[in-house]
């Protein structure tokens, strides 16, 4: 029985082995069973826990989860913002988990990082000359005056945006022009990975259609490979390729963006496409989540989605499950291990 | 179907240090009893005002400059902030907003804050007053009411404090519920619960909602007809299905394709050009002019009212003046 199950995840493992090689695509960066513990008053919170995924060169990989899920903590992790309390970062084979700040120094300019609200991510105070010239001279990529001048106009011209407004203040722009300069300013050190958290989660729809259809074409451009995180469903699914749904600080299900959308094999991840409003009158939700996520500091025995799930059964209760891979695709449930 | 509040050429605006904000300018809306009626617009577009307004509550450098609201056939905005509070507000007419944690007071029990709204609008006793909060939580389905009274706001979740936020407002049996982007805080989950309430509730007692809100599919899930908002004045006031099958409006058709759904592309992604107007110094007759592709020379004018072009189903646009 155990010899046969082996079998089965070897040849599925072989299998996702050979798809990959067919398309070679390149693994950037790599989390394996990273973790993060907060030492809290009422006790540790597990915000990160056992997570593994990679990120593909030239991909688009959504993250997606309810508010507290993890989501933005996992992504600090990654960009070595915040040390993880287990596990291990590899970055093109290289292990970051606990490389020194000088060296990290280096490793910023190739991941940056826009996120949700473009009014606290600029500094007031300062034009949108000087908040883009910082990336600039903290890395050294430009010198003097003038050769910056040309570098943010060159740009903020990409962005859709004038040279005039490089002497405006944050606070003399709209909030769509806004993100722009933040998108500009991640772009500034020419990196291989932008991190965008909730970046259009602040801007009104028609707003969001220009900054998503932006971030297309420049990530086209410059051939960069994103991780985009957003508790938008629907946002997801229309930017990324593989997508990975998070729940209480694990990864539930991660795979082709098709593959989940088509067929979610996590109850969670069906229970939540299913909570979201669609723009069409004729579909309404019909099955609605009951309940609410538990608290991480005091998260249920086994599997920590069974006491919102419909398809609870008794091993559930007791046992976590193990994150399943097979035929390329992966989840964290009982149900998808035993079929 | 009868209106349960009408608004009637209402211009509102607001004193700054840069001059008059022009917040909403000529504003018409019907609102019929024992509907869910959606107000949809992008961010100072003046939706929330329009729904303060309704309950007369105003910042200190509010201009009524015209208008009416009626009400059950009464003008609220003659009506003395006196008047307002003893007559309409929470009796007849009530509000939630999108942050409850802001609408709870956070030292006192849910049990106290429920209780003073009872003991203002119900003569009952305290044994009463407390069979009539229970009933209340329970008719929201917030689990264990009796035990959820000895709670502080910060002991619950956002989707639980909203929940609390409509037993409130309901306890005092309402005509109209003005719901101002009252999911936009909470998760999609906790979010489809709350619709799921809302519409509970409106089927077993009888209410009129005003959704208030900037979120298109939203409106698909609750409301039966659906205004859409620019700049301080209506531009479309449709059956909800009409706004998705046939919008009429320019803004409302670049409004409507611009929202992401299940099958939406980047590349065929409408966006709308420009951006929405300062309300100091708008622009001349119709505000969407400069961002519309119909732009014309009458536009730039006067303002177009709005006509008939369906049964139900009413534009501000001059293209559709001329058919």
């Amino acid at each position: 029985m155990r010899d046969s199950t082996v079998n089965s995840e070897l040849e599925s493992a072989a299998a996702v082995l050979q798809a990959e090689n067919q398309e070679k695509p390149e693994i950037i960066l790599q989390a394996e069973n990273v973790g993060k513990v907060f030492p809290g008053k009422e006790g540790d919170v597990r915000a990160v826990d056992s997570v593994d995924l990679e990120l593909r060169a030239g991909e688009i990989f959504g993250l997606v989860g309810e508010s507290g899920c993890g989501k933005s903590t996992l992504s600090r992790l990654l960009l070595r913002l915040l040390d993880c309390s287990s596990g291990r970062i590899t970055y093109h084979g290289e292990d970051i988990t606990s490389l020194p700040s000088p060296q990290l120094q280096g490793l910023r300019r190739k991941m940056s990082l826009v996120f949700q609200d473009p009014n606290t991510s600029l500094n007031p105070r300062m034009t949108i000359y000087d908040n883009l010239a910082r990336p600039f001279k903290i890395h050294n990529l430009a010198r003097g005056r003038e050769e910056i001048t040309v570098e943010i106009v060159r740009l903020l011209k990409s962005m859709g945006l004038q040279a005039e407004h490089m002497i405006r203040y944050p606070h003399e722009l709209s909030g769509g022009q806004k993100q722009r300069v933040v998108v500009a300013r991640a772009l500034a050190v020419d990196p291989e990975i932008i991190f965008l958290d909730e970046p259009t989660s602040a801007l009104d729809v028609s707003v969001q259609a220009k900054i998503l259809r932006l971030l297309a074409r420049i990530k086209q451009e410059k051939d960069l490979t994103y991780f985009f995180i957003s508790h938008d469903i629907n946002l997801i699914r229309v930017i990324s390729d593989r997508i990975g749904v998070m729940y209480l600080g694990k990864i539930v299900e991660l795979g082709e963006v098709g593959d989940i959308f088509s067929e979610p094999y996590h109850p969670y991840t069906r229970g939540l496409f299913s909570s979201v409003p669609e723009p069409r009158p004729e579909r309404k939700i019909e099955t609605v989540l009951m309940g609410e996520v538990p608290s991480p500091v005091d998260p249920p025995e086994g599997c920590y989605f069974h006491p919102r799930c419909p398809e609870v059964m008794s091993v559930c209760r007791s046992k976590s499950p193990e994150f399943t891979i097979r035929q390329g695709r992966r989840a964290a449930c009982h149900l998808f291990e035993k079929d | 179907m009868a209106a349960i509040l009408t608004i009637k050429d209402l211009y509102l605006s607001f004193a700054t240090e840069e001059g008059e904000l022009e917040a909403i300018n000529g504003l018409n809306l019907q609102i019929n009893q024992g509907t869910i009626h959606g107000l949809i617009g992008e961010t100072g577009c003046g939706k929330s005002v329009t729904g303060r307004t309704i309950l007369g509550l105003f910042d200190s450098n509010t201009m009524i400059e015209g208008g009416e609201i009626i009400y059950k056939g009464e003008d609220l905005l003659r009506k003395t902030q006196h008047e307002l509070q003893r007559d309409y507000r929470g009796n007849e007419l009530a509000m939630i907003f999108q942050d409850p944690g802001s609408s709870l007071n956070p030292v006192f029990t849910i049990e106290d804050q429920l209780d003073e709204v009872l003991r203002i609008y119900q003569p009952a006793s305290r044994q009463q007053r407390r069979e009539l909060m229970i009933t209340a939580l329970k008719s929201v389905k917030l689990p264990d009411p009796a035990r959820l009274l000895k709670k502080y706001p910060h002991q619950l979740s956002g989707g639980m404090k909203q929940r609390v936020m409509i037993a409130l407002n309901l306890a005092c049996q309402p005509s109209l519920l003005i719901a101002d982007e009252p999911t936009t805080a909470l998760d999609v989950s906790i979010q489809a619960q709350f619709i799921q309430v809302l519409k509970d509730l409106q089927q077993q007692i009888d209410i009129t909602i005003l959704y208030i809100t900037h979120d298109l599919a939203v409106i698909s899930e609750i409301c039966d007809r659906v205004s859409v908002m620019y700049a301080g004045r209506i531009v479309e006031n449709v059956p909800m299905e009409g706004l998705f099958n046939n919008p009429v409006h320019p803004y409302s058709k670049l409004l409507v394709s611009s929202v992401l759904g299940p099958d939406t592309d980047i590349a065929s992604l409408t966006e709308i050009p420009g951006s929405v107007p300062r309300l100091i110094n708008p622009p001349p007759g119709c505000r969407f002019h400069p961002r519309c592709q119909l732009d014309r020379p009458e536009c730039r004018e006067k303002p177009p009212e709005l006509r008939q072009v369906a049964p139900d189903h009413q534009v501000a646009c001059f293209k559709e003046e001329e058919k």
